[in-house]
């Protein structure tokens, strides 16, 4: 049982990072990284989707460092499997 | 100025009326085909293995159809109601979604085809916004928590609904692994977004339409889930799941809560996003060779061991423990129900504050 909730107890902090991060990253992309958010102009759109991508992979990078230390910790170098 | 109100009551009370008929018309035609489709399919043995049950019952599939008659008549209805342009988008949406998951049912597609095919399901919405005058399919501005003022991007919105809409519905599409995930989990995401509908609506934004159109959607999910929840009695396949995705999608940009959405299925993104990176490729499930949990004998999951098998949330979940496949299902739904909780917050912080 004890096992189990910690599983249980990563991914929720995982989505509770990965929430945060969502935040973080979309106040910082549309209010503060881009100075000229209601320039409706083509330069605008390609800024703000560079800066978009910058930030979603440094996302998908927390998380996959996340998610790596639960396989290694919980899966790969687990002694027993508790049945 | 009384005959005026008296007029604005009737509308209104007409078109609140209509979507509690579309949603009883979604309810009851999703309810009477997922029936239908339980024996029709069963009598022509489209059956498939239920794995993770002792006595490996043969269980219908797929029961999309039943799932996407149920929202089309429904949003149809309210369509010819309201003769709101959005509610088109979303049904087309949905239809599009349907047809490519029901040819994935029949035909199988590959990991690359399916999300190619799935780029044309997003194109009503844009084509209506772009080709029908005043159509008001969906408003290009972004709301972010904490920022009263909403971000303007016309260029990109376009763009990323083309985008999201094959994403949304791969996404839902990867969560459908045990029975009543996708349907349950589909109206537990469903909680925070009508609720950052209400809130917008409730602060001048936004069409009340918005809020109509996902009452059928609600309702033909509920008439699923009766039948797909644990045990299940039928399987949605790929053209249940993937028009999920695509009236979820469909639901993000016509309501104006993109950011909502996404934090309401964050776990099922991240199923997404886990199975994708550890394989490194876009493939179909059935391709993939090493399994991520093994089966005991008492039909309890167990996570792989294997180096090379893929991570998924369910793997993730049984790391340590074996667990029945009704207990998986809880803690999915546990899950759920806290990203719908950082989903109501994202929407009180948006919209409240």
């Amino acid at each position: 049982m004890q096992l189990m909730d910690k599983s249980f107890t990563s991914l929720i902090a995982i989505f509770a990072i990965a929430w945060l991060l969502v935040l973080l990253g979309a106040i910082v992309i549309f209010e503060f990284i881009i100075p000229f958010q209601y320039c409706e102009c083509f330069y605008d759109g390609i800024i703000k989707g560079i800066f978009t991508t910058f930030l979603a992979v440094l996302w998908l990078l927390a998380m996959v460092t996340m998610r790596n230390r639960i396989v290694k910790r919980r899966i790969l170098e687990r002694k027993e499997i508790s049945r | 100025m009384l005959w005026m109100a008296a007029i604005m009551t009737y509308a209104i009370s007409l078109l609140i009326s209509s979507g509690v008929i579309a949603s009883a018309l979604s309810f009851v035609i999703c309810y009477l085909g997922t029936r239908y489709l339980i024996t029709y399919l069963a009598r022509r043995k489209r059956t498939v293995l239920d794995y993770h049950k002792k006595d490996k019952p043969q269980v219908p599939r797929p029961g999309g159809p039943a799932i996407v008659a149920g929202i089309v008549a429904g949003e149809l209805l309210l369509f010819i109601f309201s003769g709101s342009y959005a509610v088109l988008g979303l049904l087309l949406v949905t239809l599009i979604s349907g047809i490519v998951g029901l040819i994935d049912d029949l035909k199988t597609l590959g990991g690359i085809a399916k999300p190619a095919l799935l780029l044309v399901g997003g194109i009503p919405l844009v084509a209506i916004e772009y080709f029908v005058p005043n159509a008001s399919v969906y408003s290009p501005h972004l709301y972010l928590p904490l920022f009263s003022t909403p971000t303007n991007i016309p260029l990109l919105y376009p763009l990323l609904i083309i985008v999201s809409i094959p994403v949304t519905t791969n996404t839902i599409n990867t969560i459908d692994v045990l029975n009543g995930v996708v349907s349950g989990f589909i109206l537990i995401a469903f909680l925070p977004v009508t609720f950052a509908i209400i809130l917008r609506l409730s602060i001048g934004k936004g069409d009340p339409i918005s809020l109509l159109a996902v009452l059928p959607i609600i309702a033909a999910v509920g008439a699923f889930y009766i039948f797909h929840r644990y045990p299940s009695k039928i399987f949605p396949g790929d053209s249940g799941a993937i028009a999920l995705g695509g009236a979820y999608g469909a639901v993000a940009f016509i309501g104006g809560v993109e950011i909502i959405a996404v934090i309401a299925i964050l776990p099922a993104i991240m199923n997404s996003f886990f199975f994708l990176s550890s394989v490194k490729r876009l493939v179909e499930h059935r391709q993939i060779k090493a399994q991520p949990t093994i089966l005991l004998d008492d039909a309890r999951m167990i996570a792989s061991a294997e180096p090379k098998a893929p991570i998924t949330l369910v793997r993730l979940l049984v790391a340590s423990r074996a667990m029945s496949e009704e207990q998986i299902v809880k803690q999915i739904f546990k899950l759920a129900y806290f990203c719908a909780f950082l989903a109501f917050l994202t929407a009180l912080m948006t919209w409240a504050i």
